[in-house]
């Protein structure tokens, strides 16, 4: 696997982990507690409990501690045990923590590395310009290893959001590609296509970032003449070598049923691309690899 | 064959199946210390164990034993006979077996979780245990150098429903017996005679390092519970011990000291860990 | 007195007790020799219920079987609201739906438990892939139905389709089935064991309950 333990890889959507809920996520074949306290941010642990081992993705969120489901030990945000409920009236000493990892919450997305502390997230492929207005869509997850599937991303044709609700009722993948082309540094790529039946002048270009060095975050900016540049971003998740995540988000538009309606239909794209993903033998349509 | 295993694991006599359930017409295929293992009973009674190959041959007869309600066999040469317990010769007490449950887990985990008082208000919720009675006041563990046993004694805990027949909250008083490694039992309070004890025994017959098939049975003093009512809440019971087991990580029990972080209520877990490391086993631990 | 022939850890009898305690409704529970007696195969047992099969209830001379129906008996008879089966056709027709998921589909997740738990002899592996699989259009229903400000399974409201769907869902780590890959089913779990007179069952983790006081004495 090529991902690193240094890099930044985003695991869930940030709002896939409400307030007061903890699960677990697996990256690079690493089982990871994934909770959030009431008040606080997103927080990333071994999924292990220093006591006895169980897995802390199981516990209850008290407030701004996860409880250990097994014998109820307490730890804070800072992975520190602070209480042991079985000696009530001893302070835990330092040494009982649990290992955390780099944790951000960015694209509306919540992105972990493995190794290093949290610094050097602003340098990545993860922190970019859907940032403040971001709006995360769905997860879908692939049998498969992280490589297969980018390679099978990039040139995947990708609905821009302002078209969303005018779509919504047909299947919204009703387009052609009118030409494409491939940056000279392998880090982008540009698809200009037209929705079938519509005239020249309506034709969009779709371009593609993040395919080198950073595989694993690929996004799409759609541009058309008369409308601002739109953003779409997957990012993918290695789980394991056969097992990926693909989170989807997009822009927000600043109003909330559009952007409710936004969320139904690339929930319903990402739909159809994970079956797509599933059956690499299937044509299908709204998806042009690229040649 | 598998890999050749220690004595201390070999050694052990491990249940297979409850006589009950060992029928003429109910031979039990399983496996013990990842061996295929065959149980049969005979239409006049006998019962024969027999060690095969993973294509079903016979390899070897095994020694087998009838007691306490299951059938009993060993892979290796125990140096002691099978334990005693002079309980099951008490009058009045009533004997519920509680069928076979699976555990994706290693046996050690599986009885040092058997020992543990102070899950109880955490995984047995209103039942055994219940916040904020949380505190584990301190017990003795003790490896008795007579016996070969390992016992946890002196142990108390306040309990809102601690057997199918108690009808409300209680202080009880509990004391565990590990007979060999892979074999435990506790005595607690009986509600149903004062003064005695009822019995819960954990039989884990080990299938692979961290897949067990767990024998239970209950010996008690109730005349009030109907078998079926003794026998349901006991279940309950081990399936939300279940879900615990089947997420602690790593799943064979770690015997280096440093591994896990226990608090002196686990007295019991750091000696049981001891006496395994002593005894040399290898098989289900880390 | 309403009667529940029951086993403690039989996920489909624990739809009857759920859902009788949503409701507040008294009842007896008459424990089976489900396991490992196998009395719910046996002469007495059969004449309840010839596919020997658990849960079945009895009020007064209506004897019934299978959970959903009784789920859809226990709300026409006992909800005075109306709301846990709608008196509605498009309502009834999406409860109908997803009732008939929980007793079919979902009966996937049971079936690998009881391999994983009482040594049933199932094919392990394509029972949690077809489990997997009826999770997945759980998980994608309850995402939009979210979106659509109806976060019930069957509607703005919840219904005997929750009810009916809820156990397998979160008993399926018991039968080998994460659901790390399926966030809106956890939100609607976690939903569900937040109704008044919500009750558990041994192998389901519920919520803190946001109660007793847990910090240290200073």
């Amino acid at each position: 696997m090529s991902e690193t333990r240094q890099d930044w890889h985003a695991v869930a959507g940030m709002s896939d982990l409400p307030a007061g809920t903890a699960r677990a996520v697996t990256l690079l074949g690493e089982d990871i507690a994934l909770w959030r306290g009431e008040s606080g941010s997103a927080q990333a642990w071994r999924n292990q409990c220093p006591h006895r081992g169980m897995r802390l993705s199981f516990g209850q969120v008290r407030g701004d501690r996860l409880s250990c489901r097994y014998h109820g030990w307490q730890f804070d945000t800072a992975a520190q045990c602070k209480f042991m409920p079985a000696h009530r009236k001893i302070s835990p000493p330092a040494s009982v923590c649990v290992p955390s990892y780099g944790c951000r919450e960015s694209g509306g997305l919540i992105w972990i590395r493995l190794a290093g502390d949290g610094d050097g997230f602003e340098d990545t492929a993860a922190a970019g310009d859907t940032q403040a207005d971001a709006l995360f869509c769905k997860s879908i997850f692939v049998d498969g290893s992280l490589e297969t599937l980018a390679d099978r991303l990039v040139g995947a044709y990708f609905p821009p959001a302002s078209r969303a609700l005018e779509a919504m009722p047909g299947a919204g993948f009703e387009g052609e590609v009118l030409d494409h082309g491939r940056g000279a540094d392998e880090s982008h790529a540009v698809v200009a296509w037209r929705r079938r039946g519509r005239e020249p002048e309506e034709a969009f270009s779709t371009s593609y970032h993040g395919m080198r060095p950073a595989r694993s975050v690929i996004r799409v900016v759609a541009k058309t003449e008369d409308e601002p540049p739109e953003a779409l971003m997957l990012a993918l998740q290695a789980m394991t070598e056969r097992r990926t995540g693909v989170h989807l988000a997009t822009q927000s538009s600043g109003n909330d049923e559009t952007d409710r309606q936004r969320r139904l239909y690339f929930g319903r794209w990402a739909r159809r691309l994970r079956w797509f993903l599933e059956h690499p033998e299937a044509p299908f349509d709204g998806f042009r690899p690229w040649t | 064959m598998s890999k050749d295993l220690e004595p201390a694991a070999l050694d052990q006599w491990y249940v297979i199946e409850s006589s009950e359930d060992l029928r003429s017409d109910q031979p039990r295929r399983t496996r013990l210390l990842g061996r295929p293992i065959l149980g049969e009973r005979s239409a006049s009674g006998t019962v024969t164990i027999e060690e095969r190959t993973e294509e079903g041959e016979t390899l070897r007869k095994l020694p087998c034993l009838e007691r306490y309600g299951y059938v009993w066999t060993t892979l290796g040469a125990p140096v002691k006979p099978l334990f005693d317990m002079p309980e099951f010769e008490e009058d009045g007490r009533r004997l519920v077996v509680c069928g076979v449950l699976t555990v994706r887990t290693s046996p050690g985990r599986i009885v040092e979780n058997f020992l543990d008082l102070s899950h109880f208000p955490f995984v047995h919720t209103d039942i055994l245990g219940a916040e904020p009675m949380t505190e584990v006041t301190p017990y003795k563990a003790k490896l008795d150098e007579s016996s070969g046993e390992l016992w946890v004694t002196e142990c108390g805990f306040y309990q809102p429903q601690a057997m199918a027949a108690s009808s409300g909250a209680a202080q009880v008083d509990y004391l565990y017996r590990v007979p060999q490694p892979y074999a435990a039992v506790l005595y607690k309070s009986s509600p149903g005679k004062a003064g005695a004890f009822d019995l819960i025994g954990i039989f884990p017959q080990p299938l692979e390092e961290t897949l067990c098939d767990v024998h239970c049975f209950m010996l008690v003093y109730d005349d009030v519970s109907s078998y079926e009512g003794m026998l349901q809440w006991q279940q309950g019971i081990f399936l939300q011990d279940r879900i615990i087991l089947e997420n602690q990580r790593p799943a064979r029990l770690p015997l280096d000291p440093k591994a896990e972080l226990p608090s002196r209520a686990d007295t019991s877990a750091i000696q049981y860990r001891r006496w395994l490391k002593n005894l040399g086993v290898e098989f289900g631990v880390a | 007195m309403i009667r529940l022939y029951d086993f403690v850890l039989s996920g489909s009898c624990y739809k009857v007790r759920l859902f009788l305690s949503l409701l507040g409704q008294d009842y007896e529970t008459v424990p089976v020799g489900f396991y490992p007696a196998k009395e719910h195969k046996k002469p007495d047992f059969l004449q309840l219920n010839p596919l020997g099969q658990l849960p079945v209830l009895r009020d007064g001379d209506l004897v019934l079987r299978d959970a959903q129906a009784i789920l859809v008996y226990l709300a026409s008879k006992y909800d005075p609201s109306g709301s846990w089966y709608p008196d509605d056709a498009a309502a009834r027709g999406r409860v109908a739906m997803w009732l008939s998921f929980a007793g079919g589909e979902l009966m996937t997740a049971s079936a690998a438990r009881l391999h994983d738990v009482l040594n049933y002899p199932f094919d392990v592996a394509s029972l949690r892939e077809q489990a997997r699989q009826a999770f997945v259009v759980l998980d994608d229903h309850l995402a939009e139905q979210e979106l659509r400000d109806c976060p019930w399974v069957a509607g703005p409201e919840p219904t005997v389709a929750d009810i009916a769907c809820f156990p397998y869902v979160a008993l399926s780590n018991d039968g080998g089935i994460a659901r790390d890959e399926y966030p809106a089913i956890e939100r609607w779990l976690a939903r569900v064991m937040v109704l008044p007179g919500f009750i558990d069952m041994p192998g389901i983790l519920t919520p803190w309950s946001g109660e007793a006081a847990e910090e240290p004495a200073a």
